[in-house]
């Protein structure tokens, strides 16, 4: 599974992942690998998650996420 | 003697020219690296929004035709956003249209025909608008914009908003974001009914093309996708698909001016140093020419003082 994060300026974090956490604008939501596709805005929260067996996090304000094919997308300002 | 001087000189002083020319020539090229990379990254944003965007149209488009009962309507026409180009909108169209242009150019010149292609197609582009009795006004953006407009004898009627002129000087994020506000906060309150953008826009690595875009109202159906793309995939929606438009559309309008501003500085400094490269390339030949040239008279003056010596010589000689 990939997950991308980016913001207008720059790539923030790109890499391999095993699941991740997002802050969904309806509550927050646990993308595992094979994860249904879904388009979700995401409100002020944390991005969670563990890659390589090492968990990481990120703070935003808001965003848009995207899942399809074990691609992630989260697009935030 | 004297032509020689003179042609000394001008070999000097375009040699100076030529070492200016060069160097504005390697900042340009910097400068085109810098905003090409900041570009490709909103670029790459943006495409990702946009993907976005038309995965919700079509699921609405599907929503729609399903739904026998609404089939008459167009799907633009049910969703109701202020920024959207709706029925309601055009009613008040046909009574009095308030089109603002916003004319991008560069703050400073010396970068072949970038401007003054631009501000002529601009030109055309607000007169044709103005004898189609349409209520215009003006926001340049960047020096040249700025003074074109206030030379122009025949906008002189057309107001100019002079807040903005010096955007594209120092451009970040925060400061293109609250433009942009600016303008679709005005659009909402019914100041303008169009924004149309002029403005350069670099294709390739060097070819640059004059782009007439309107700003608002936002037109969905330009928004167009390939059917394979999307074919099979289900996506869930969170919220449901027409709130993820709604929340959507003002986020693509706030970004698209930053794109857009980011595409004509890149464009800008691509005409900068190819412009700057043309005129080196000049100098170089006139360079060559006036050495030649230097060499020849100097060989001549040689020859010439040369017989004078030989002639003196002979004279001399006959006399004795």
């Amino acid at each position: 599974m990939y997950l991308k994060i980016i913001n207008p300026e720059k790539v923030i974090f790109e890499q391999k992942i095993t699941k991740v956490t997002l802050p969904g604008k309806e509550g927050a939501f646990q993308v595992l690998k094979n994860h249904a596709p879904i388009i979700s805005f995401l409100s002020e929260g944390t991005i969670k998650g563990i890659s390589n067996n090492k968990s990481f996090s990120f703070e935003i304000s808001n965003g848009i996420a995207k899942v399809n094919n074990n691609n992630i997308t989260v697009l935030i300002e | 003697m004297s032509k020689t001087k003179e042609v000394i000189t001008r070999i000097n002083s375009i040699t100076s020219t030529k070492k200016i020319t060069q160097a504005m020539k390697m900042v340009s090229a910097a400068k085109l690296a810098k905003f090409q990379t900041k570009s490709e990254m909103m670029n790459n944003y943006i495409d990702n929004l946009n993907d976005v965007l038309l995965v919700i149209k079509t699921d609405l488009e599907n929503q729609i035709k399903n739904n026998k009962e609404s089939s008459d309507f167009s799907f633009i026409n049910k969703i109701n956003n202020p920024y959207l180009e709706n029925k309601t909108n055009l009613k008040e169209k046909s009574n009095l249209e308030k089109v603002l242009y916003i004319v991008v150019s560069s703050d400073k010149g010396l970068c072949g025909s970038f401007n003054s292609k631009l501000l002529k197609t601009a030109e055309i582009e607000i007169e044709k608008s103005l004898s189609n009795n349409r209520n215009i006004s003006i926001l340049p953006i960047g020096r040249k914009s700025y003074s074109f407009c206030k030379r122009n004898k025949s906008l002189n009627s057309v107001p100019i908003i002079e807040d903005h002129i010096d955007l594209i000087s120092k451009l970040d994020y925060d400061k293109a974001l609250k433009f942009s506000n600016e303008i679709m906060k005005s659009f909402i309150n019914k100041k303008y009914t169009n924004v149309i953008i002029i403005y350069n826009k670099l294709r390739g690595s060097s070819k640059i093309n004059i782009k007439n875009e309107n700003f608002l109202p936002l037109k969905l159906e330009s928004y167009k996708i390939s059917k394979s793309k999307l074919e099979g995939i289900q996506y869930i929606f969170e919220p449901d698909s027409e709130k993820l438009l709604q929340d959507l559309i003002p986020k693509i309008l706030e970004l698209k001016i930053y794109s857009i501003l980011l595409g004509s500085l890149t464009a800008e400094n691509s005409a900068r140093m190819i412009a700057m490269t043309k005129a080196s390339d000049n100098a170089e030949d006139i360079i060559k020419e006036l050495k030649l040239t230097y060499n020849r008279t100097r060989q001549a003056m040689i020859t010439k003082e040369l017989t004078e010596i030989v002639g003196g010589a002979e004279a001399l000689r006959a006399g004795h």
